[in-house]
Parts: C-alpha cells; structure tokens; sequence
C-alpha cells in the first residue's frame, strides 16, 4: 500500500514539473517576435500565448497546486481559484495599461516566496510558531496580485502596439485563465485519486516540503538572475 | 482550508517537526541551485558540478533554442530566393532581342517605405535595422548634418554552425574611424534576418539624420539605449500621385 502511494506521489511530481523542464518560462523569441511585430487586434494568438504561458509557467502552478492541496470540495476550489484570477487579472491589466514597470526578476522572486508561503501553510506553520492563522483567502488575492505583475512584465518585455492594445491584454487574460482551468484539471485529477489512496495524508506533509524545496529554489533563481543579468 | 485537514490527520505536525522540513527544504533547494540550477541556467558553477554534469551545455544550449525554432518558422526557409542578382544572358531562339536571366528577383508582396528623422546626442548611439528575407532589396539614403561614426551589418535568423545563441552580425560596411554623413545604396539581402545601421555620435553637438528607404521589409528595429522597439511600416500609396505639370515630350 506505502509502495503505491510512493509511486503516484513521483508520478504527480513527473506530471507537474515536466512542463517546467521542457519549456522556458519566459515568452519564447519566435512568440516574442509576433507579439513585436503585431499590430492590431489578435485575438486568438494573445489567448494562444496567455494559455501557453500558465500551462508552461511552473511558478504559477506550484502556487496553485499549494493553494488548491487540502481544498477538497470543488465549492472551495472554485472559491480560491477566482480569488487567484481576480488578483492577478487587475494586476495583469493595470500594469500594462498603466505602464507600471516591475523589475520581472523580483516579481518572480516573490512569486517563489508565494510557493514557500504556502507549503509553510500547508504544514500549518503559522499556527505552530505564531499562533496565529493569516487569512487564507486574503493571502491568495494579495500573492494573485504579485502574479499578475509577473505576467504583466512578460508582456511588457516587448514594444506592443497601441492599435488593439486593449484587446490584446485581455485576450492574453483570457488566455491565462483558460490555461489555468486545463492545468488545475490535471492537477485535480491527480490530487482527487491520490486522496483516495491511504497513503495521501501520510506523504502530504512530504510533498509540502518538496513544494517548499521548489519555492525556495525559483527564490534562489530569480534572485541571481537579478544580480547577473 | 487547514480546519479541514486538521480533523482527519492522524499526527498534527510538531513545531520541531516543522521547523526541521523547512531547514531540510531550505538545505536542498540551496544544494540544487548550486549544484544544477545556476549551472545550467546560467553557467554560474561554483563547485565544478555543472562542468562534470555536463549542465553548463545547457545554458548555453538554451540560448540556441529560440534560434532554431525561429528557423522552423515558415516564413524563413520555406522559399529561398537567390541572395544575390547574377544576370546570364541568353541568346535569342527567334533571332530578336537576347534574353537576360535571373536580372530580378519577383516579390509577392507590394515593397514598404520609410522615411524618419532622428536625433542624436553627442556620445549617443541609434540602430535601426529592416526585417528583410533573403533576396529581398532595399533603396536607401541616409544623410546627417554631421560626420556619424556607422557600421552597416546584418543579424541573420540563422546563425553560422558554432554561433548559435550569439549576438552574431556580418558587416556590409563600417566607418568607425572618421565617419560619413551620408550614405545611399541598393542593397539586396544575403540572410533572412534584420539589416541595417548602427550610427554613433562622436562630435560634440547633436546631430540630425534623416533616413529614406523603400523595399521588402515588415517591419522597422530600432535600439536606442538598448530599448528595442519594432516599428511600423508605410505603405508606398501614401506617396502622393503623379503631379500634375507637363511632361516632357521625348523625340
């Protein structure tokens, strides 16, 4: 029975963090071209590259994956998840139509913060060392918000058109969230089974510190990458 | 969320406990960046592991991968039209005129044009390069109210074997001992990539540039103060029509 539970917590791992080891985070240069030399309205390609962009940003789902590990009523998924999406869309939105530029390697810094964060939540460290539960809901409307930023400073590594530059943003919005709902159904699926294996609770505070591992590390990353490049 | 876990979890985790997982965590994550995730991402290799892993490949091998698919990409291989305009004269089959081969290459599109003024200031720098395929022509005339230090070069989509992820270029032509202040050519494209002109002023006072061109591109690079920006096209119905003034007659 302990086998089982091994082998599909290695399989749940394999199947989140395989994206991240095939693709690069960032918009690639042939997309990064496009959006560069795009002018006007395009709606379909902007939603494309939003989806793409969460499906592939591994950042984005290891937060989610904290946020959504001991939510088991979909009432609550679907609760949580809006909450993420309205932080990050007013966040997304308001910065590149605001023209509010973020240094991308701190945001994405404290997206890897958000990841720890929640591990530590998960394991219910805040109630063992400080007494004390902060809202989890307020916390993921706030790190939403910090995610939106780092999606805006993708898009704002580029020169975008004026023409259709509403548009675009919000197609790439949309594109995100529907990203977003095809990642969190796999990782469902996934969670869902392994829950009901006997094994699950046993390894859940394992796989928070494997969750914290990989925080830390996009911590780690990102931080270097601000001071070497 | 955690009120629900709490009432089926058999062992509530310990302070120790907790506080142990997040060292643990804290060790690992920093032994992985050090050991794989700087070397490879980076090429930063403090202890010699990404060398003997062979992961510092990878940082450089990533650089490359953007290129390569940017070659899949249709627009750059699919159709290669000769780089270079090499007539060959044929001799008539009807006694009439000769025919001259390959004295054009065809384009399916209508050409761009464009015309900007710029400024720079003294010790200031400017690139603007066209988005051009190869084969593909370009008019141009650029002229300064002052001697402007410039290299004329290309970046190809396709950088030579060994030379992928670089900022490689190949220069067309370079002045960067007295400068110009103008410059006028036909230029036909020998890569599929971008074209065109870093100019650099080295006088002591601003100098204007105005720069005129027309051919098949899609679209304009600038790099001013390393701020990349794509810019727009005209198209060449916004010239006005024939004036209307006589003609001359030719006899």
């Amino acid at each position: 029975m302990k086998r089982t539970s091994i082998r599909i917590a290695v399989l749940l791992a394999i199947v989140i963090l395989l994206p991240a080891l095939a693709t690069a985070h960032n918009v690639s240069k042939r997309d990064a071209t496009f959006v560069q030399a795009n002018t006007g309205a395009a709606v379909a390609p902007f939603l494309y590259l939003g989806a793409k962009h969460m499906v592939t940003g591994y950042d984005h789902l290891l937060f989610l994956v904290g946020v959504i590990f001991f939510l088991y009523r979909l009432k609550d998924v679907v609760q949580y998840v809006s909450l993420f999406t309205v932080g990050h869309s007013l966040t997304l939105l308001g910065g590149v139509l605001g023209g509010i530029h973020a240094n991308s390697y701190i945001i994405d810094a404290i997206i890897g913060f958000s990841v720890v964060y929640k591990a530590f939540d998960n394991m219910d460290g805040f109630k063992r060392f400080f007494n004390f539960q902060p809202n989890t809901r307020l916390a993921v409307l706030i790190f939403g918000l910090f995610h939106g930023f780092g999606l805006a400073t993708k898009l704002q590594e580029f020169t975008l058109a004026q023409s259709g530059l509403v548009t675009n943003i919000v197609s790439f919005n949309v594109g995100v969230e529907i990203g977003q709902v095809l990642a969190l159904t796999g990782v469902l699926i996934g969670l869902s089974y392994w829950r009901t294996r006997p094994g699950f609770l046993q390894h859940a505070f394992l796989t928070n510190t494997v969750l914290m591992v990989g925080g830390f590390i996009l911590v780690g990353y990102q931080l270097t990458g601000y001071f070497v490049a | 969320m955690s009120e629900e876990t709490y009432t089926v979890t058999i062992h509530p985790p310990s302070k120790k406990r907790i506080a142990k997982a997040a060292f643990v965590a804290l060790i690992s994550a920093a032994a992985l960046l050090v050991t794989a995730v700087l070397p490879a991402e980076y090429g930063i290799d403090p202890l010699g592991t990404g060398k003997l892993l062979r992961l510092t490949d990878l940082a450089k091998a990533d650089a490359q991968t953007p290129e390569k698919a940017a070659t899949s990409a249709p627009d750059s291989k699919s159709e290669e039209p000769p780089a270079t305009i090499m007539p060959v004269l044929e001799p008539s089959p009807n006694g009439s005129a000769p025919i001259v081969k390959g004295a054009f290459i065809a384009q399916s599109k209508r050409y761009k044009i464009d015309s900007r003024e710029m400024k720079l200031a003294p010790g200031e720098g400017m690139e603007i390069k066209y988005n051009m395929k190869k084969g593909s022509g370009l008019i141009y005339s650029w002229t300064a109210s002052d001697k402007l230090l410039f290299e004329f070069h290309g970046e190809p989509n396709v950088k030579p074997a060994g030379k992928e992820g670089t900022d490689y270029y190949e220069t067309y032509e370079l002045d960067d001992q007295v400068g110009k202040d103008q410059g006028h050519g036909t230029f036909v494209a020998p890569t599929s990539g971008i074209h065109g002109w870093f100019w650099e002023n080295k006088t002591g006072k601003e100098v204007n540039i105005k720069l005129v061109s027309a051919g098949f591109y899609d679209w304009i690079f600038q790099n001013v103060k390393n701020k990349e920006t794509a810019l727009k096209t005209m198209d060449p119905d916004i010239i006005p029509s024939h004036p209307k003034v006589p003609d001359e007659v030719l006899h």
